[in-house]
């Protein structure tokens, strides 16, 4: 049974954080195998199979968010969650071969979730505080194939303020991931108490008054190409045994390609005495000597990102698979005069160095690094057309798998706007 | 000595705050941590320093007839587990003085809850006259790598640490950390170097194992790099970016010794009928038990109330059950207790389809959990902590999360605490039904609390706007 959907915004109290004494039990198994209508012969992965189990256990106070005409919730509050550990296993067989073995801890943390829906319901479902599900290293469903294959039913928010409301959430949901085909298998029970009032919404305070003196620049992306290859192999001295790697050579190749989007400069003197006038800011800008930050943000097409495995084991037909995989965007911040490039952090989105194929993660090849970095000079952001350029290499040894990885990444930017305010003496 | 350090953190731990003067002269709120030093002693002097990890430790084995196989069911096993300490961690260094005497000790807390945290896998084969029952599972690891005096101005690793659960413990059967102990790399380091940072700590190692039904090699490629150490035993000011305000705070105490711990417990366990559960654990056809004997020879015990100094002392000690009246204000009571004996958990068990499993541990350390609501106080026996959890016996089975969190439990009027001697007769099991495992929890375990002072302090706490 699931509640009905209603506005979310009928007969209830005023905007602010409201709590609710909740409390889930059960079971959701997720598990997928090659399926030959879906392409596992040509891609080589026919023998694999896996799943992974959730215990959705949870116990506490569900903290949600009431911003007046819908209500969301941020993770799981205080309801904390289990201790029994999510583990990936993932079995590849092929005859003529002792079957394969990779096991793996995925670094989640089940949470509970009230996100809004379309036309104005409230979705309940299950996330991650920390991490994504997906198989992990082992072969099998990426994050982004499992993005929407959890259990999830619409809830009426208000209906708490009135009555505790109890829900099941039981059956069966297919998914597919490529060369795979999956299901995610679940019963769960779900309690609420009533909601009630936590706090109000505080007032937003204005933002601080502007600086005086500043530049404003406002580009359009008319194009921003990223390419990442890491070569791998899986390396006993690495574990690789724990993630049946051990024999295996790899390409993973990641791209992306953007055809459009924004980009924006925003500087401020750096401290000390603050130039004014225009001719006198623009100076200081040219010069360095103001703090620079800016952000390049591509329009996302999931047709341009793309990475795609190879992966070769001795004696055996190998993995190749294609997946679509999250956006490249790049920030700037001055440092030393300069203007210094770096992508955006790609920790809080799925990883994009995964396709299907057992292979490294993105913590593995680049851990807390960027991968990639450039400088570009004051002036020439100034100019009516801006290319910057990022680039890196390395080497990494992570879990079971080590190797090499390059990436570059080029965005060609054309000025739309410079506002150039000059401030007051 | 390292029994100040680990009492004090494992106390932290357990949230079971003990001395007073400890507790204030240890509120470390300018850590990462915020850890509150409940111990002996006094810290003097506390130091923090990133840590970048690499390297791993890896126990390779195999049923030994000359360990005793035969006898414990363990012939045709064999497998491998991997501890992996996850690519970073921090060092704190406690200087503490006791009686007079200064001594220094070290732990390393691992990344926990960062995308690569702490892990153990197992991979273990159990051989069925040609078929082959694998058990594979992974988890978090909570172990906490400790440095010891070793010497004047040394410090030894000691990877098996404390707090933490048992190095290798997963759902899968194999060696236990007690019985490789020996073959884990433990150098030695200058507490000079240490305090200077930078340094780069190498624990390899390839050394053989053998004892209780298992024979192995234990391989270690770790290596430790210290970055650079502050101190931070000073208290840092509230982060500059939050709105807070500062209040005193009151921490009322009630300690307790264990005088006596008697009794037995029994998880009776099967495998769940389901394949595609009970498999992925070696659990199908499974049938056991584990018989715990519980025993103390000492210990102690905690009950705290904390809440704002405004509030009247009398409501803290209503709140501890010590006397009848309100204890409106009074904002958390929660508590504990530990013990160690000669405790013993004894497993058994048989598969359907041929094999058999034997294994005993000493379960020398025991655990209570307490907690008040209202006016009546749920006190839940969990077993022991770190590597006296007595269901991590060398045989395959459920974590002891999965048992629903108490082997036995009881509720008791908050009335109860009112007097010097408390008898706590927990008697109520539970039934369970794990990723892989089902059952029963059952017994009858017998617990003499014995008062022995109330304890008062306070700190600045510095709460949220």
């Amino acid at each position: 049974m699931t509640c009905a959907a209603t506005p979310a915004h009928a007969g209830v109290g005023p905007p602010g954080t409201y709590v609710t004494d909740a409390s889930t039990h059960g079971t959701i198994v997720v598990s997928w195998r090659g399926d030959p209508a879906r392409g596992c012969g040509e891609a080589g992965m026919c023998g694999e199979s896996g799943g992974f189990t959730l215990r959705p256990n949870l116990r506490g106070e569900l903290e949600i968010l009431h911003f007046g005409r819908r209500w969301e919730s941020y993770g799981s509050g205080s309801m904390g969650s289990d201790e029994t550990p999510v583990v990936v296993r993932a079995r590849h067989d092929e005859p003529g071969h002792d079957p394969g073995l990779c096991i793996q801890p995925l670094p989640v943390q089940l949470s509970l979730e009230i996100a809004a829906g379309p036309g104005g319901a409230s979705r309940l479902g299950f996330g991650s505080i920390i991490g994504f599900f997906s198989s992990g290293r082992c072969a099998g469903p990426t994050a982004l194939d499992l993005a929407d294959a959890l259990p999830h039913a619409d809830i009426d928010v208000p209906r708490l303020r009135r009555e505790p409301v109890s829900l099941r959430l039981a059956g069966r949901r297919a998914f597919a991931a490529g060369p795979l085909a999956g299901e995610v298998a679940y019963d769960v029970a779900l309690r609420f108490a009533h909601l009630r009032l936590s706090q109000n919404a505080s007032r937003e305070t204005g933002a601080g008054s502007e600086p005086r003196s500043a530049v404003e620049i406002a580009y359009r992306v008319e194009r921003l190409t990223a390419r990442t290859t890491v070569d791998f192999a899986g390396l006993p001295e690495l574990g690789c045994e724990v993630l049946d790697g051990c024999g295996t050579t790899g390409i993973v190749t990641r791209t992306f390609d953007a055809p459009g989007g924004n980009a924006r400069v925003d500087a401020v003197p750096a401290g000390g005495r603050s130039p004014v006038g225009r001719a006198a800011v623009l100076s200081a800008f040219r010069a360095g000597r103001m703090s620079v930050y800016g952000s390049v943000e591509p329009r996302f097409d999931a047709r341009g990102a793309v990475t795609v495995e190879e992966l070769r084991a001795s004696g055996t037909a190998g993995c190749r698979d294609t997946a679509p995989g999250p956006g490249v965007a790049v920030e700037m911040s001055s440092a030393r005069r300069t203007v210094t490039l770096r992508p955006t952090s790609d920790l809080g989105t799925p990883d994009p160095l995964r396709a299907r194929c057992p292979g490294p993660a993105r913590a593995d090849v680049l851990g807390d690094r960027r991968g990639a970095t450039g400088t570009v000079a004051p002036a020439d952001l100034l100019r009516s057309h801006v290319t910057l350029r990022l680039g890196g290499d390395g080497r990494f040894a992570g879990k079971g798998y080590g190797g090499r990885h390059a990436t570059t990444i080029v965005a060609e930017l054309r000025r739309e706007k410079l506002i150039v305010r000059g401030g007051r003496r | 000595m390292r029994r100040g350090l680990v009492a004090g953190a494992v106390a932290a731990l357990l949230t079971l705050t003990g001395s007073g003067d400890a507790l204030a002269g240890a509120r470390a709120s300018g850590g990462e941590f915020g850890i509150v030093f409940g111990g002996p002693g006094r810290v003097v002097r506390q130091t923090q320093a990133p840590m970048a990890i690499q390297g791993r430790v890896e126990v390779e084995f195999h049923g030994d007839r000359a360990s005793g196989c035969a006898f414990l069911g363990t012939c045709d096993t064999a497998g491998h587990i991997v501890w992996d300490p996850g690519p970073r961690g921090t060092l704190l260094v406690l200087d503490t003085v006791l009686g007079g005497h200064r001594q220094t000790d070290g732990v390393v807390f691992l990344a926990s809850g960062l995308d690569e945290p702490a892990s153990v896998v197992a991979q273990v084969r159990r051989g069925l006259d040609g078929a082959v029952a694998t058990c594979a599972d992974a988890g978090r690891s909570n172990a906490a790598p400790t440095l010891d005096p070793a010497g004047p101005g040394r410090l030894r690793f000691d990877l098996t640490g404390f707090g933490g659960e048992d190095l290798f413990a997963t759902r899968c059967g194999g060696p236990l950390q007690a019985d490789v102990a020996r073959a884990l790399p433990s150098p030695r380091v200058s507490l000079a170097a240490m305090r200077r940072g930078r340094l780069t700590v190498a624990l390899p190692a390839e050394r053989g194992f053998a004892g209780h039904g298992f024979a192995g090699t234990v391989r270690s490629s770790l290596v430790f790099r210290l970055g650079h150490p502050r101190r931070t035993d000073e208290a840092a000011p509230a982060p500059a970016s939050l709105p807070v305000r500062r209040r005193r705070a009151r921490v009322l105490t009630a300690v307790y010794r264990v005088e006596r711990v008697t009794g037995r417990v029994r998880v009776a366990l099967r495998g769940q009928p389901d394949p595609g559960r009970c498999a992925p654990l070696d659990a199908c056809g499974l049938e056991g038990k584990v018989d715990l004997t519980a025993r103390a020879t000492s210990g102690e015990a905690a009950l705290t109330a904390q809440g704002p100094a405004t509030v009247p002392r009398s409501r803290f000690r209503a709140a501890l059950g010590l006397m009848s009246g309100p204890s409106r204000g009074v904002e958390s009571v929660h508590g504990g207790a530990n013990w160690s004996g000669p405790g013993t958990a004894v497993q058994s068990q048989t598969w359907q389809t041929g094999g058999f499993c034997g294994s005993a541990i000493p379960a020398r350390t025991g655990s209570l959990d307490i907690s008040v609501v209202g006016r009546r106080v749920t006190v839940r026996y969990s077993g022991g902590y770190g590597d006296g959890n007595p269901l991590r016996g060398r045989c395959p089975g459920p974590l002891l999360s999965e048992l629903g969190g108490a082997l036995l439990s009881t509720s008791v009027p908050l009335r109860t605490f009112r007097a010097r001697r408390i008898v706590l007769r927990l008697r109520r099991g539970n039934t369970f039904t794990a990723e892989a495992h089902m059952g029963s929890t059952s017994g009858d375990v017998k617990i003499v609390l014995r008062r022995l002072a109330i304890r008062e302090s306070s700190y600045l706490d510095f709460a949220p706007i």
